[in-house]
């Protein structure tokens, strides 16, 4: 297992290295100037509210680029695990097809759950920037309701702190479900795609019935209202429903991956 | 011994394998011999867990082939299957994260012998440089089963000669070498024992000196005898 996971850490770190080092930089530049913006703007117009504009685009196409490319990464690294050249190399690798997965979504998962964090601070140091004239702005209309909530959060700070950490846990989670349900058909294509000429379509016929069906009974099971508030992370029934389906599509995808994928 | 009993396989319903079945015997070089397309590559795909056998089975030393046999088995069948931008240093060691029987001195040795650094990039070779090292890959490890397909396709002349050296200078008495290739001319000096593959039926032609002495002709010459047909 220690092997298959210093293999799949070394192939993301090797694919994210200098994309990640470019990120964190356009961070900065976007976080300096978006700072020197907000400290020196007037809020009467001018370039330097084109250049507070400019910034927090900028930041906002971090966040969701930080936020949504491991997914994206994960997705396509296990679609390359089976079609691509080095697909043959995995093949020779005599794991269990479980413990191949196993440490693929260990790896994921931590890849997937960094970007969420960053994708945090990047909004957190966003807020700071903007915080000074926020506060100006809130002490002048409404200093009474900002010293409340100002009270509020420094009396439930280790409170403040769990559910921060739980809600990054749970969107990671989430994000990795995502990944799962997309891995599981692209295993299914390399099970078929041999046998059955119309392999391509038929996966995709598949995933677009699963994910109807699913729907239709995570709508049966839970209604709206509740899943608005429900939290991924926490014991409540939908989490229980999304952990089994996860399982399942997780045991199906290491037997495929073991007894029954056909490389191209 | 590594028995493969009456292997079936097909794509789409075309037959690429018909029944194959071999015995091969350990401190052998064996040759799968055929023109493109007669299924050699589709058997040895099989062997190393690329591709499922519809029918038949594959017997390691008695046990049947599964994740744990994979570990006897080393496998070369597309020169360009280290993920990318590895350097030659790095796909080394990750060949000795997976595999406890790969000798790293070995190796060393036979990069030395193609004069190839280990700071290259793999990309950045070309193929023949590419076909030798990922040759040199395969025979560092101490597999009981080494598959080989089609070492000398697309390499020049020269290059030819240096990959067969090399897979001489890799053999081992404790494995087997399952080569394939349809450069009967140059394969002949280092085989055994031979098969050939036509349409997906193998044929069992046997040792490759007793064919010399008994018919007199060599072995590329009994292959276009048996082709010409």
């Amino acid at each position: 297992m220690k092997a298959l996971l210093t293999y799949e850490f070394r192939k993301i770190f090797k694919q994210n290295k200098w994309s990640t080092i470019t990120l964190l930089g356009v961070t900065a530049i976007f976080l300096i100037s978006a700072s020197i913006s907000v400290r020196n703007m007037d809020l009467s117009g001018g370039p330097l509210q084109l250049l507070s504009m400019f910034s927090f685009v900028g930041l906002a196409s971090v966040f969701a680029i930080a936020l949504i490319s491991p997914t994206i990464t994960a997705i396509q690294n296990y679609f390359r695990d089976l079609n691509s050249q080095h697909a043959v190399f995995e093949t020779y690798i005599p794991q269990n097809g479980w413990k191949r997965l196993a440490a693929k979504y260990i790896s994921y998962f931590s890849h997937i759950q960094l970007g969420v964090l960053l994708a945090a601070i990047v909004l957190g140091l966003t807020l700071f920037s903007i915080r000074g004239i926020a506060i100006d702005q809130f002490t002048q209309e409404m200093p009474y309701r900002m010293q409340e909530v100002v009270d509020y959060l420094n009396a439930h700070r280790a409170e403040l702190i769990w559910k921060t950490t739980q809600a990054l846990v749970s969107i990671a989670y989430g994000l990795l479900s995502i990944t799962l349900f997309f891995n599981f058909f692209f295993t299914l294509h390399s099970v078929l795609r041999h046998k059955i000429k119309s392999a391509t379509p038929l996966t995709f016929l598949a995933a677009a019935v699963t994910s109807l069906s699913l729907g239709w009974i995570d709508d049966l099971l839970f209604n709206n209202t509740a899943r608005m508030h429900e939290n991924m992370a926490s014991s409540g029934p939908e989490m229980l429903f999304n952990f089994m389906v996860s399982a399942i599509a997780f045991y199906a995808i290491g037997y495929m991956l073991e007894h029954k994928t056909e490389l191209k | 011994m590594i028995k493969i009993n009456n292997l079936s396989k097909s794509y789409c319903n075309k037959p690429a394998l018909i029944n194959a079945s071999m015995s091969l015997a350990p401190g052998k070089i064996i040759g799968l011999l055929g023109p493109n397309g007669s299924g050699k590559t589709t058997l040895l795909r099989i062997l190393t867990g690329e591709l499922r056998a519809d029918s038949g089975n594959i017997t390691i030393d008695g046990e049947p082939l599964s994740t744990n046999t994979k570990a006897r088995i080393s496998g070369l069948t597309n020169t360009d299957f280290m993920p990318q931008g590895m350097t030659i240093d790095q796909a080394a060691a990750t060949y000795e994260l997976f595999f406890p029987d790969f000798d790293r001195s070995q190796f060393h040795s036979l990069l030395a012998d193609m004069d190839l650094a280990e700071s290259l990039q793999i990309s950045s070779l070309s193929k023949g440089m590419k076909s030798q090292f990922a040759l040199a890959l395969a025979i560092s490890r101490r597999a009981r089963l080494i598959v080989l397909d089609e070492p000398l396709d697309g390499v020049d002349p020269v290059a030819r000669e240096e990959i067969l050296d090399l897979i001489a200078k890799g053999f081992r008495e404790e494995s087997t070498i399952l080569v394939t290739s349809h450069l009967i001319h140059e394969m002949e000096r280092l085989l055994d024992e031979v098969y050939f593959i036509r349409e997906g039926e193998v044929q069992a032609m046997g040792d490759v000196e007793t064919i010399r002495e008994s018919k007199n002709i060599s072995l590329d010459e009994l292959y276009r005898e048996v082709y010409r047909k």
